[in-house]
């Protein structure tokens, strides 16, 4: 048990504990007579003079449609949870996680512990609400900016704009380019948290859909001085299920990083498998590389690895976890084997169709 | 010569659509703005237009009850070419304005002004051909 200073957390008064923790906690009798209930609980339910009473006769907890009785619960031995049962009290059902402890200590035989999953998925929705309207106005906004840059683009050309008015214009585009990125990024995260995303899958021959999506990026590594190469597979690949409009996010994003993260002169290559997982696609590059210490954290959510990768480097992280979603989405998995100043290899599983 | 063909850009937001009007104009289309709903199904009632941009999320009447007044008319808009304006996430609502009839629609935050002129033209050409 962790300690602070040389006060064992023990010594602290049940109550003060009980009340900072957020949760709504009720104690019970071995009769189910409640004895104890903290200041969330008495938030929760609003009413007097609990102390005393029969649980079961005021509260009930409901599980699919079979009613739980706290008089059964105390007759279980050890820990009872249910992630998702609903919360019976003066005509209202209320979505909750229910954890009901038993203790031996004396006359107290269980804590019920409820915490109210309504408020948390509201909390969560009114997030996810927030990040996709501030998406929606921020890309509004871009649209008419990277429009206007791109006809500014067409009059210098033709105008002869001065070298220097030339590249301050590059500039300009290729960070309104990389923010679009990132708004779409953030749209698509919040769709995902959502669960409303379904895949539109359909029978795909991989290494010639890999190859295309590969040969666009030949253009934009080639302008970075980086040799893209799509291998051609040895064995004879398997056709694959998959959402094409989803799994191009996640070729193009693990691509966007292998050039992003490559030196000029470097290369990154792509090679198709089979394995054990299904057929094995890898993006592999010769860049900088990952610390050990980072690749647990890679694929969560707004993750960037510290400031020696973040030199040069662009995106806020969206970029791998949405792969990982849309890969595990396919029932894929996604990984990395990296090695600081050598490079990474990013490779990513599809399970074979059984058709 | 030919003609020039007009164009009918309902949009409301005055950045976007003056984008559009000038690379249009540029191309030699004779080119009409809205910035509302209203406006818009006036302004296509009472002067005759080869093709119309159609914005959706608009002040006073949104695009597709435009789109119904256009297509429910037993005037001359009727048979009016319409490409809809949309951003991301309209999915549901792109669906809807091909069952009232729009003929195609142009989602703004993923095309350049110019792939839209673009868009517009290969279009007609693809008419020209039927």
């Amino acid at each position: 048990m962790p300690k602070t200073s040389n006060v064992s957390i023990a010594s602290l008064p049940l109550d003060v504990i009980f009340n900072s923790s957020g949760y709504a906690i009720c104690a019970v009798d071995s009769k189910g007579r409640i004895i104890y209930i903290n200041k969330s609980f008495q938030n929760a339910v609003k009413r007097e003079n609990l102390i005393g009473q029969d649980f079961d006769s005021i509260f009930s907890f409901e599980e699919k449609d079979k009613i739980l009785k706290i008089g059964d619960i105390c007759k279980s031995s050890g820990t009872f949870e249910r992630e998702e049962t609903s919360f019976l009290f003066d005509d209202q059902r209320i979505p909750m996680r229910f954890s009901a402890t038993r203790s031996d200590n004396g006359e107290i035989k269980y804590f019920i512990i409820l915490i109210n999953l309504i408020s948390l998925k509201q909390k969560e929705s009114l997030k996810l609400d927030f990040v996709s309207i501030v998406a929606h106005e921020l890309r509004a906004y871009l649209t008419s900016i990277r429009g206007y840059l791109s006809l500014l683009r067409e009059e210098a050309d033709k105008n002869a704009f001065p070298e220097q008015a030339k590249t301050f214009l590059e500039r300009a585009s290729t960070s309104t380019d990389s923010l679009q990125t990132l708004v779409e990024n953030l749209l698509t995260i919040s769709v995902f948290e959502r669960g409303s995303i379904q895949l539109k899958t359909q029978f795909i021959e991989w290494p010639s859909f890999v190859e295309k999506v590969a040969d666009e990026f030949a253009i934009r590594a080639e302008e970075k001085n980086l040799k893209l190469i799509f291998n051609q597979p040895k064995e004879k690949i398997p056709k694959v299920v998959v959402d094409p409009f989803r799994i191009t996010e996640v070729l193009s994003n693990l691509l966007t990083n292998a050039i992003d993260f490559t030196k000029p002169g470097g290369g990154v290559e792509v090679n198709i498998k089979t394995g054990n997982d299904g057929v094995i696609t890898e993006v592999k590059d010769t860049g900088i590389g990952i610390p050990g210490e980072a690749i647990p954290n890679l694929f969560t959510r707004y993750f960037k690895v510290g400031s020696r990768l973040a030199e040069g480097s662009k995106g806020t992280g969206l970029g791998l976890h949405i792969s990982k979603t849309i890969v595990e989405m396919h029932g894929g998995k996604i990984w990395v084997d990296s090695e600081v100043d050598k490079g990474s290899t990013f490779s990513f599983s599809l399970p074979i169709s059984k058709k | 010569m030919i003609e020039n063909r007009t164009i009918l850009i309902i949009e409301d937001d005055f950045f976007i659509s003056d984008m559009y009007r000038l690379l249009f104009m540029k191309k030699g289309y004779d080119v009409i703005v809205a910035g509302d709903g209203e406006e818009g199904l006036s302004k296509a009632r009472s002067t005759k237009v080869d093709i119309i941009l159609l914005d959706i999320m608009m002040p006073k009447m949104n695009g597709i009850d435009v789109l119904k007044a256009l297509r429910n008319d037993k005037s001359s808009t009727k048979d009016t070419p319409v490409f809809l304006l949309t951003n991301l996430g309209q999915e549901n609502i792109i669906k809807e304005a091909f069952k009232i009839g729009a003929q195609g629609y142009l989602m703004k935050a993923n095309l350049l002004p110019q792939q839209v002129v673009t868009q517009v033209e290969d279009y007609f050409a693809e008419q020209a051909k039927k």
